[in-house]
């Protein structure tokens, strides 16, 4: 059973076949083929082929989660040479199609890496990392400061 | 960490959907989720529906937190952390741990870093809270003594440090908890019984015993599958365990009377007696130093079914005798593990001391072919340059090898010997200890250098 094939096509026609294993480490896919058993072939409109292929070789490192120790940090460090392949606007079209997908450990994987940066950037620091753009006024800014003064009172920032 | 160049001014994060930005956001400090709210207005209160907080405000106005928790709409929350300072805020704080419940927070965590103000009780809402599921409590001065009956329905893992516990207190919380599957009991003073039979679900315990406890802590778990016992003074009186198939074991002690060491000696004994079904064990340096004083006396050790056997020690000969003796009576071993943690031992002269008093000579004892192994921890820096290391590692290797028969696999983690060449030079050596025996075996350095023999600092 676990040799079955699935076949999955990207909104931009791209087509992946995988190890039903596999496929079922996107819970999207898990449900569609509890619902119908005789699917093999899966449209997935919401993600293009080279994000695909990313989540894809993630599912595939990912499809037997042994719990021994040696495994676990082995995992650990291929998650983190992952990370380091791709660029910001990548990660994040990987987040999003890791949330329409629903591979939960991706999911978490890369909101951790964002989340590390955001974590010890300044707003200015993040705006310019991410292209955020500014659209308070000066005084609209002021106002959210005081809001919650106590989290921009630098003088109180635990050092890392 | 993200580096590198921004991207050519898209903003692509702020259109992603506000449950992923909450994802992102719940993995940050609560502070540094705020201040996203300075990004754009698009950002303004997207920190305020974060499922988790977590908040350290040992230094700010208890007012400010006052005043972030009113913005905070999330209907409920997942997580909830708290490091804070007692001093002048309990009222606050009652009023925070109120918020955390209202909001069916599954995971709370409380930390308290004040030690001068010795008299805070939980109030009695505390203990009642049926979405909580993970429960870490970490105090200096903490007393847990519910006034009430406690009511932790959901409650799966329990995780108590540097609590006073006593042991009706303690009677409370269990049966309040009827689904409590973990319970940590780290640095908790007072309690002197765990009877854990009433929690049928109750499969892992961890403790920790403080320094200063000198008695002996008695257990009662005949439903427990994982029992961790470090850094406890005396070793515990296990009265019923026998569904446990995980052990961990270590003492910690420095100044042994005489009279000590027999009282230790034949608890460890003891002990191992209770692990009938264990399969997979490991044993700390001081444990196995007790279990040679008992092999030497002709104490019987029991046949154990243990498979897979760690031992978290240094170096030293006078873990030999009980490791062999130990190797002798788990006929069924496969893999063997050794870490070489740097952990506390106790001095060999403790030792011979108590040896002399049985008449037995140190000189047969640390037999003629193990002092070549350096006596305790002083002596290691002396033997450095005499010995090679390398090859003082491998003739350790060799002496456990031939006290088993059924192994498959020796383990070998090194922390603190050998540097790059003499590590070349053991793998080497390896290589012939593993033809030879029969036996495959792996070496590796190993980045934990101490396991948790050790008083933490507060």
């Amino acid at each position: 059973m676990s040799s079955n094939k699935i076949v999955l096509t990207s909104s931009d026609g791209e087509s992946f076949e995988v190890e039903e294993v596999v496929a079922r480490k996107l819970q999207i896919v898990g449900h569609m083929l509890e619902d119908d058993c005789v699917i093999n072939e899966i449209p997935l409109q919401n993600v293009t082929g080279d994000i695909l292929s990313m989540v894809i070789e993630y599912c595939k490192t990912h499809v037997d989660e042994e719990e021994s120790e040696e495994a676990q940090t082995k995992l650990k460090t291929w998650d983190e040479e992952f990370m380091k392949k791709f660029d910001i606007k990548t990660l994040l079209q990987i987040i999003l199609a890791a949330n329409y997908l629903n591979v939960k450990g991706l999911l978490d994987l890369v909101s951790q890496t964002i989340a590390d940066t955001i974590k010890d950037y300044t707003p200015e620091q993040i705006r310019e990392v991410f292209g955020v753009e500014n659209d308070y006024t000066e005084e609209e800014e002021a106002e959210v400061r005081k809001e919650n003064a106590w989290a921009f009172d630098e003088a109180d920032t635990p050092k890392p | 960490m993200i580096t590198g160049d921004s991207i050519d001014g898209v903003d692509f994060i702020s259109s992603l959907p506000d449950v992923i930005l909450h994802h992102i956001l719940s993995s940050v400090p609560t502070k540094s989720a705020i201040r996203t709210s300075l990004l754009s207005k698009r950002w303004r209160y997207v920190w305020s529906e974060t499922p988790s907080l977590s908040i350290d405000c040992r230094r700010t106005d208890p007012n400010s937190i006052e005043k972030t928790l009113a913005f905070f709409s999330a209907p409920k929350i997942t997580s909830f952390h708290l490091c804070t300072s007692l001093l002048n805020r309990i009222d606050p704080l009652n009023s925070w741990i109120e918020f955390a419940i209202s909001h069916d927070s599954e995971k709370l965590s409380l930390e308290f870093r004040d030690s001068r103000v010795r008299d805070y009780k939980f109030p009695d809402f505390f203990y009642t809270n049926s979405s909580v599921k993970q429960l870490l409590v970490n105090s200096g001065s903490v007393d847990l003594i519910p006034r009430c009956s406690v009511s932790w329905t959901s409650l799966k893992n329990l995780s108590l440090s540097f609590c006073t516990l006593s042991d009706e207190s303690f009677l409370k919380i269990l049966s309040g908890s009827p689904l409590l599957e973990s319970l940590e009991l780290l640095y908790c003073a007072e309690f002197m019984c765990l009877d854990l039979s009433q929690s049928p679900r109750l499969k892992r315990l961890e403790i920790d015993r403080s320094d200063w406890f000198m008695g002996q802590t008695k257990i009662v778990a005949p439903h427990l599958h994982c029992l961790r016992l470090r850094h406890s003074r005396l070793p515990c009186s296990l009265v019923d365990v026998s569904s446990l198939t995980e052990a961990d074991l270590n003492i910690y002690f420095c100044d042994l009377g005489t009279l000590t060491a027999g009282f230790l000696q034949h608890n460890v004994v003891k002990m191992l007696q209770m692990l009938q079904n264990v399969e997979k064990l490991t044993i700390g340096g001081t444990f196995l130093q007790m279990l040679s004083l008992a092999a030497l006396c002709g104490v019987p050790f029991p046949m154990l079914k243990v498979k897979t056997l760690t031992l978290e020690t240094m170096i030293i000969r006078s873990v030999i005798p009980g490791i062999t003796e130990l190797l002798r009576n788990t006929p069924g071993l496969r893999k063997l593990t050794i870490h070489t943690v740097k952990g506390s031992s106790i001095s060999e002269l403790h030792l011979n001391a108590y040896l002399r008093l049985h008449s037995l000579n140190q000189r047969q004892c640390w037999r003629s072919k193990d002092s070549v192994f350096p006596g305790s921890l002083e002596t290691i820096s002396m033997l450095v340059g005499k010995h090679a290391e390398s090859n003082l590692v491998a003739l350790f290797m060799e002496r456990l090898l031939k006290s088993t028969k059924s192994l498959e696999t020796m383990v070998v983690l090194l922390v603190g010997y050998l540097d790059a060449s003499g590590f070349e030079e053991l793998l080497a050596m390896a290589t012939t200890l593993s033809h030879n025996n029969d036996v495959s075996v792996l070496i590796k350095r190993s980045s934990i250098k101490y396991v948790s023999n050790t008083f933490p600092q507060r």
